[in-house]
């Protein structure tokens, strides 16, 4: 067994709006995976596929190599989840809300879960109700680690956190995972935020996985080229052309966003007659959105 | 106002109309004489003439409201008539055991069916009675009502449709056997007398014996426990009398004194509160005993159980007594309750009490009875449940 | 986890539970209060007919609040599991159908806290009068049957609630989808069948449930502290 999570031509539909189209995706024992996407594109969905909390119409999904939703109850022995929206009950303090969380896991590390609790501020006897935002993500986290899962599940754990928590929240699942070597999925829309910790990201937009790669290939294979005399049809072509178009006012000249380059296939353009200019590194979250408008229908009158 | 005297008043009104008719037709207005135009033809008129005229106006009214009177009375009875006729044509008359039924024509098969049933279950061994013999019962058990007109003396038995088979058929036992009970009454027996209300009515023999057990009196905790001879002293049947010393035979001084305690206490008030206070505190018990006796002349009636109870007796001495019993019952008005009852069942009356008691203590309520059983339904209702809440999958969302 | 998913209950319902197990263990008190006589004294109402009598007007309220209590215990049980979506349930390594038994029977033990309330209240509504000849107590009956009606009132409300929204309208609506146009139903037969004249179909599905081998036959029953 090689991944933690496996969905092979997973499919769901919910009436005309929205739907999961043949989703098949990989996380690899021990990665950190970033699932990446807009709002909407999915995430949460395939994620409650996987946690057994949602039938898929049809396809496969197996975590740690037992099938979903078969074996559910020895997967989520070994799953640690937080939840897009909390999940806990508001009228529990927090240390009742532990204690009640503690009962259903047999690899409780309680050391662990008071050691979490002092670093992360949180008080036993504070009503959960009355907790702001961030303090309740750090209680999510905190439920979450004490179990000492093999996978994290994490669907969007520092949305509507500051830049304090988000780090809090963080460094505590990166110093988990560094100990124990858990596998980690993490999904969000801050592509920012995952480029410093995934060695795996798979980008979701409207039901599909329009890539699945390491990250290096992600931060590193997208560029942006300036290319003249390009021929208007290119064939053959080494790399993923994932758009081009002319330039306003620069003649011949145009700009590639190409996925899957290296600095060889510079010689492809000396064999069609062009010349490339430039070949411009795009941060992630450039490279991110341009992925996303490649995968997107083109309108019929586009530039 | 009755169609001939409205009729001779028309007649009056008439003639007098007749006698002032000459100078009235002649007035210039026209119409009736008004005292205008009476006057008119005053000058012409001898007094008398002018005293009769004005006589005559003075009527008039009375015999306007005469007028609609009648109209009103005959438009009534034209639609009585109406209505008769055509409820006599869609009813049926039938002849069940003694009874005269009447019922809608549709009901008729249905109305022969219940009755015959009940009467047989309950009444075929009564083979004469004065009452149910000029009683006519009327029977209907539908919706579509029919207005059905009898005389006086109809015995209705009239239920929606929706009304359940047995409460038709306990409804329909109970009126024949308040028809029956009038006959103790018309008969003036002291039989009649002893009880009240409508004796072969269908009993509640698990109320009564909540009577019987809850009453506080001595002789009917003997009774209870099997004296028999105590059963005929609680239902009054040895004597009508209630001095002292009857009262003594049915209650200690104690219930003598709970007694006075639960009467209403404005009656005590022709006695000195001191007294009054002696014998509700206990201290005092001929004080009480005192109370008792002096309320002899407002016809109380201290008898230990009340007349609902005598009836399941007489009930059960007519049910021993089989065919002809109740007749027997009827036979001397002037016998007393006891010997009355002996004649009717033909027992003697310590095996007719000791028959009768024995059946009341049959009918003992067992209050939890149901407990067991019922529990164990629950508790089965309660895993069928579960396993239906079980039975959900998984699967929450979407 | 037996013991979390009874505290999760308790914490919902746990101030509306002791109104509740107060209530259990007053109403024999008040149902016999004024009627007997405390030991020594006599008081107004002497006759054990008008004791049982007295004790009638308080009947209804027995099983009232039985229904009342099951109810209460069904819907906090859910109530929270539908606040969040069952997000939380759905996440905990246990099957669905061991984490409603057990919260089932988590909602079961509370119940016994009222029942227990009234066993207690019953029996010191007795041992405070003085009995009439002819009459005896029932306590421990009255107990049980008191525990019997709260935990099948709790399990039927239960499972509706254990299902959808959808699931618990749909089933609503049938049971007074049936009330209503069988009522109608029945009446239109009734003008072409006689069967339907006698037998009024809604009635008799309505005594089955509340009487005989229906699911609520247990409030049917006697209610009754002090009989004969």
């Amino acid at each position: 067994m090689n991944n933690a999570i496996e969905l092979s031509g997973v499919g769901w539909k919910a009436g005309k709006s929205f739907a999961l189209h043949d989703v098949s995706l990989r996380v690899p024992v021990g990665s950190i995976y970033g699932f990446l996407g807009p709002n909407g594109s999915g995430k949460t969905t395939t994620i409650r596929m996987f946690m057994g909390m949602m039938k898929p119409d049809h396809g496969t999904i197996s975590v740690f190599g037992r099938p979903v939703p078969r074996d559910m109850k020895q997967i989520l022995a070994r799953v640690g989840y937080v939840p897009e929206r909390p999940h806990v009950y508001p009228a529990l303090t927090v240390g009742e809300q532990v204690r009640v969380h503690a009962s259903f896991y047999e690899l409780w590390d309680r050391g662990w879960c008071n050691e979490l609790m002092d670093r992360l501020g949180l008080d036993p006897g504070q009503k959960i109700a009355r907790m702001s935002k961030g303090e309740t993500g750090k209680l999510l986290i905190l439920l979450a680690l004490s179990q000492r899962p093999d996978l994290l599940v994490l669907d969007e754990p520092t949305d509507g956190l500051d830049p304090v928590v988000r780090r809090d929240v963080l460094s505590a699942v990166l110093d988990y995972v560094s100990e124990k070597s858990a596998t980690v999925f993490i999904s969000s829309h801050l592509v920012h935020e995952l480029e410093r910790i995934c060695d795996w990201v798979g980008v979701m937009d409207h039901g599909r996985l329009v890539a699945e790669l390491p990250m290096q290939h992600f931060k590193n294979g997208i560029k942006r080229l300036r290319v003249s005399g390009a021929p208007e049809t290119a064939s053959d072509v080494p790399f993923t052309i994932l758009s081009r178009h002319r330039d306003n006012g620069s003649g011949s000249v145009e700009t590639w966003i190409v996925r899957d380059w290296e600095a060889p296939m510079r010689y492809y353009f000396d064999g069609v007659g062009a010349t490339v200019r430039d070949v411009i590194d795009l941060d992630l979250e450039e490279g991110f959105v341009e992925l996303l408008r490649a995968s997107r229908p083109q309108p019929k009158n586009g530039s | 106002m009755c169609r001939r005297s409205a009729l001779g008043l028309v007649a009056v009104t008439v003639a007098l109309f007749g006698a002032a008719g000459v100078e009235a037709r002649q007035a210039p207005s026209g119409g009736a004489a008004t005292p205008q135009a009476s006057s008119v033809g005053a000058s012409t008129m001898t007094p008398e003439q002018a005293r009769l005229l004005e006589k005559l106006d003075s009527l008039r009214p009375l015999v306007a409201e005469a007028q609609v009177a009648l109209d009103v009375r005959i438009a009534r009875d034209l639609e009585a008539t109406r209505r008769a006729a055509a409820a006599a044509a869609r009813v049926d008359t039938l002849g069940v055991g003694l009874l005269t039924v009447v019922t809608p024509t549709g009901q008729a098969d249905i109305a022969r069916a219940l009755i015959t049933e009940v009467w047989n279950e309950h009444f075929a061994l009564i083979e004469r009675s004065p009452t149910l013999a000029e009683s006519i019962f009327v029977f209907e058990w539908s919706d579509a009502r029919v207005p059905i007109h009898v005389e006086s003396n109809a015995r209705p038995v009239q239920f929606r449709g929706s009304t359940q088979r047995p409460r038709v058929k306990s409804a329909i036992r109970n009126a024949i056997g308040a028809a029956l009970a009038h006959d103790l009454r018309r008969a003036g027996t002291q039989v009649g007398l002893w009880v009240s209300g409508n004796p072969l009515q269908e009993p509640n023999l698990e109320a009564i014996y909540r009577v019987v057990a809850t009453r506080r009196s001595q002789v009917t905790r003997a009774c209870l426990a099997g004296d028999v001879s105590a059963c005929a002293s609680a239902l009054s049947l040895g004597t009508r009398r209630q001095d002292l010393a009857q009262l003594s035979e049915w209650y200690t001084p104690e219930e003598r004194r709970a007694l006075v305690v639960a009467w209403r206490p404005e009656l005590m008030s022709r006695f000195d509160r001191p007294e009054r206070t002696r014998c509700v505190e206990g201290r005092d018990h001929a004080v009480c005993d005192e109370f008792l006796t002096s309320f002899g002349s407002m016809r109380r009636d201290w008898s230990p159980l009340p007349p609902s109870v005598r009836e399941t007796l007489l009930a059960y001495a007519v049910e021993r007594g089989g065919p002809g019993a109740w007749e027997r019952l009827l036979e001397d008005p002037d016998m007393e309750p006891g010997q009355a009852l002996e004649h009717a069942s033909g027992s003697t009356l310590p095996e007719l009490l000791a028959g009768w008691r024995a059946r009341l203590v049959e009918h003992r309520p067992e209050t939890f009875e149901d407990l067991a059983p019922s529990t164990g339904l629950s508790l089965v209702w309660t895993i069928l449940f579960a396993a239906l809440a079980m039975r959900s999958t998984r699967w929450r969302f979407g | 986890m037996y013991r979390s998913m009874l505290f999760l209950h308790w914490k919902q319902i746990r101030h509306a539970l002791v109104l509740m197990i107060m209530a259990s263990f007053g109403l024999p008190l008040l149902a016999v209060g004024g009627l007997g006589t405390p030991p020594g004294l006599e008081s107004a109402s002497l006759e054990a007919y008008r004791f049982v009598a007295g004790f009638q007007t308080w009947l209804a309220a027995f099983p009232a609040l039985a229904a009342l209590t099951g109810t209460a215990l069904a819907l906090s049980a859910w109530n929270w599991d539908h606040q969040v979506n069952h997000v939380y349930a759905l996440s905990l390594p246990m099957t669905r159908w061991e984490y409603t038994l057990q919260k089932m029977l988590a909602g079961m033990t509370l119940a016994l806290l009222p029942a227990a309330a009234m066993w207690v209240g019953a029996h010191l509504a007795t041992a405070s009068i003085s009995l009439p000849v002819g009459l005896q107590a029932y306590p421990n009956e009255l107990a049980v049957r008191f525990l019997a009606a709260i935990v099948v009132s709790y399990a039927a409300l239960f499972a509706m609630a254990a299902g959808t929204v959808k699931t618990t309208l749909a089933v609503a609506g049938v049971i007074f989808g049936f009330i209503f146009f069988g009522a109608v139903a029945n009446d239109v037969l009734a003008g072409y069948y006689a069967y339907f004249e006698r037998v009024h179909v809604v009635a008799a599905f309505i005594e089955w449930i509340v009487e005989g081998p229906g699911p609520f036959g247990v409030f049917a029953g006697s209610w009754t502290l002090i009989d004969v």
